[in-house]
Formats: C-alpha cells, structure tokens, sequence
C-alpha cells in the first residue's frame, strides 16, 4: 500500500513537472494578452501609428505618461522594412520588437546616425541582396539584420509638458514604415543605347 | 476498474500542481535575472538576446514592452525601503540619488496597472527635469495627496499602488553586475485612519 502510494505522488510529480514546463514555454505562442497580440487587433502591417494617449485603452501596458508612442507592425519574410522619422530635437528612443515580446534591437537619439531615425531591418537573404547592389539611398541608414519574422517597432518621443504634447504628435505622424527591397541604382556606365524606330532599316 | 479513480486524481492533482507553480514563478519572475536595490527591482535582461522563459511569460502575460538596452531601463517598486506595500492612504517621500542617464521618470500605477489619478492641481508622475535637486545631486520628492512646497507628486484614491523609475539614456544596462548604482530610499510618512 505504501509502495503503491508512493507510486501514484511520484506520478503526480511527474505529470505537475510537465505541465509546468509545458505553460510556461508555450505563453509566448498561445498569450493573447501580449503586446503583439493586442496591436495585432487595430493596427495594420506597415503604418505608422500613434498610440492612443489616455492610457485606459493602450494595447501597451505600463506606458510612460511623458512619451508620446507610435507603433508599425511588420513581417520581414518577404521584404524588409525601412524606418525614417524627420528630426526632431527632443530625446528619442526606438525597439524592435518580435511576435514573443523579445527586444531585438534598440536604439536612441544619442547612437542614431545624425540623431535621426533610419533603420532598415533585413533578413539574412535580405542583407545579402544588400551587399550586392549596395543601394545609395541607405547611406545614413543603421541597417540591423534579424531572423525574426513578425514584430513591430516602438517609437517613444519624450513630451515634457503639455506644450510638447502637438510637437511629438505632429514628429509621429511624420514617421515612415515601409517595405523595402535592395534594388541596384540604374547602371549609368554602360547605358542600352536602344534602336531607333525612327532610322531607316537597310 | 478500481484503478479510474487513482489515476483521475494523479492528473487532477498533477495538473492543478504544474499549472499553480507555473503561474507562481511567472508572477514571481522577479527572482530570476533581476537586480534588487533596496525596494527596487529591475530586469536589465530582460532585453537582451538570451532571456529566461519565465521572464518572457511574464511580459507576455503583463503585456509589456520592455525597455531596449540602448532606452533605458525600469525599476519597480511595490514596497517602501522598510518592505511594507506601497498604498495610497500613506505619504511617501522619496529621496536620494538615481543611477547616471540623461533623464528619468517616476510614474505611480495602481493595482489594475493603470496611472494612479493625479490629486487636483498636480501630476501623479514626475519627470527629471521638472525636479528641484539639492546642488550635490540629490533630489527629494514628496508622493502625498495635498500639494507640497518642492517637488510634489499628486496622488488620490485609495489601495495599493506601485512607482516605476524609468532611466533613460543610462550606462547602467551595458555595465550591469559590476556594482549597484545609487537608487532612491522610499521612506513611509504619515498613514491615513
């Protein structure tokens, strides 16, 4: 009997371990209270939005009452992304974000490349495309490349006081996200002289 | 047949078991990977690239977005420095030092995670900049829900609450573990009833 019962908690021990393993790795597949899930609700794939400000709705918890936050969801699988937001001269700070909640990359106004945002994110195939044509119009651009798949950016712009309150508002909807693909600037060395329709055939 | 009845109650049990301390340590994640200085705490890896499963749930189940490295970094505090809960029927003040970044933020939360209501003619968060410091460095807030002379942050309602100090722009995150930055003494004041 004893034996027996011994046998039936170790079995209860067991089957607990498992469970509780089980919960934990999954939250961030199955969570549908997590950030990614909730801006998956109102926000569209590659439009920048900004967050509402009263707080009571904000598919963000914890938000700190003196930034002013815009979010862009996207899926990089395709295409990558590209960021660009105008200067502004407040404090600024930016994260990327995957679908599980893990900070891929972040960045602020102090280790942004002429305090301006302009982040590409890339797949590694991506970055590889990138290096072959070597586009030009991605000079100033901190280029960041991820496996990640779906995920979104967080832009948090510092408003003091309310008289900031239009400022960060207005840099906000400023703010492009857009899909973006390396493409080779058009070859001006050895231009296709094309045939004349014009000319006399012979 | 006689055997149903044991194993329906070892999965019962079981599962009750793994569910009940999987919930545990997610709400108590705090564990694992954080800094504690004095009553306040903080998951500077929270982060980074290799984070613990439990502090991952945990942000999903709160919805959290946590603080890049290069942002910043947040401190919680549900406990006054002596270890009692934070509650809005008491005054606190908070004084001393933050860890070096450019700016910081204290802001109050109540229970269900939202901004506490400010007390009419004030803000019940405060912003580094807003606050008079002493000239060696130090600062002193006074968390009540009647104005105060010097930097006063607006409270009302009642129950628990909790303060988050978020330090931006900070050297802490990338030198985290070589010893504890200077975080401000939350001392309990007067209690209302």
């Amino acid at each position: 009997m004893i034996l027996r019962t011994l046998y039936f908690t170790l079995c209860t021990v067991v089957i607990a371990g498992l469970v509780h393993i089980a919960i934990v790795l999954l939250i961030p597949s199955y969570g549908t209270r997590d950030a990614y899930a909730q801006l998956s609700r109102d926000f569209p794939m590659l439009a920048f939005k900004a967050m509402p400000d009263d707080g009571s709705q904000s598919p963000i918890a914890d938000m700190d009452p003196f930034f002013a936050y815009g979010v862009c969801r996207f899926d990089i699988t395709g295409e990558g992304v590209r960021i660009e937001a105008p200067r502004i001269d407040t404090f600024w700070s930016a994260t990327i974000v995957n679908e599980d909640g893990t900070v891929v990359y972040s960045l602020n106004n102090r280790t942004a490349i002429e305090t301006r945002l302009d982040l590409l994110l890339l797949s590694p195939v991506q970055i590889l495309r990138l290096r072959e044509v070597q586009p030009p119009e991605i000079e100033n651009s901190i280029v960041v490349e991820s496996d990640m798949k779906e995920g979104f950016v967080v832009l948090r712009v510092l408003r003091p006081d309310d008289s900031w309150r239009e400022r960060a508002r207005e840099h906000i909807e400023g703010v492009k996200c857009t899909a973006y693909t390396p493409v080779a600037a058009p070859a001006a060395e050895t231009p296709e002289v094309p045939e004349d329709p014009a000319a006399p055939s012979q | 047949m006689r055997l149903i009845i044991p194993i329906v109650l070892v999965l019962a049990a079981g599962l009750f078991l793994g569910g009940a301390t999987a919930w545990y340590s997610i709400q108590h994640a705090h564990r694992i990977g954080a800094i504690n200085i004095g009553p306040w705490t903080a998951f500077p890896f929270a982060s980074a690239d290799q984070v613990d499963p439990y502090t991952i749930a945990r942000g999903v189940a709160e919805g959290t977005v946590p603080l890049g490295a290069t942002e910043g970094l947040s401190f919680e505090a549900f406990t006054d420095s002596q270890g009692r809960e934070l509650s809005l029927a008491c005054e606190y003040r908070v004084e001393g030092a933050t860890p070096p970044a450019k700016l910081w933020t204290l802001v109050t939360y109540d229970a269900a995670g939202r901004p506490v209501l400010p007390a009419p003619g004030g803000r019940s968060a405060i912003y580094s900049n807003a606050v008079v410091h002493f000239p060696d460095g130090t600062f002193m807030v006074d968390v009540a829900r009647y104005p105060r002379p010097g930097n006063w942050l607006a409270v009302s309602g009642d129950g628990a609450f909790r303060m988050v100090l978020r330090i931006y722009d900070t050297p802490v995150t990338s030198s985290a573990g070589s010893a504890p930055p200077p975080m401000p003494r939350i001392v309990r004041e007067t209690c209302a009833s």
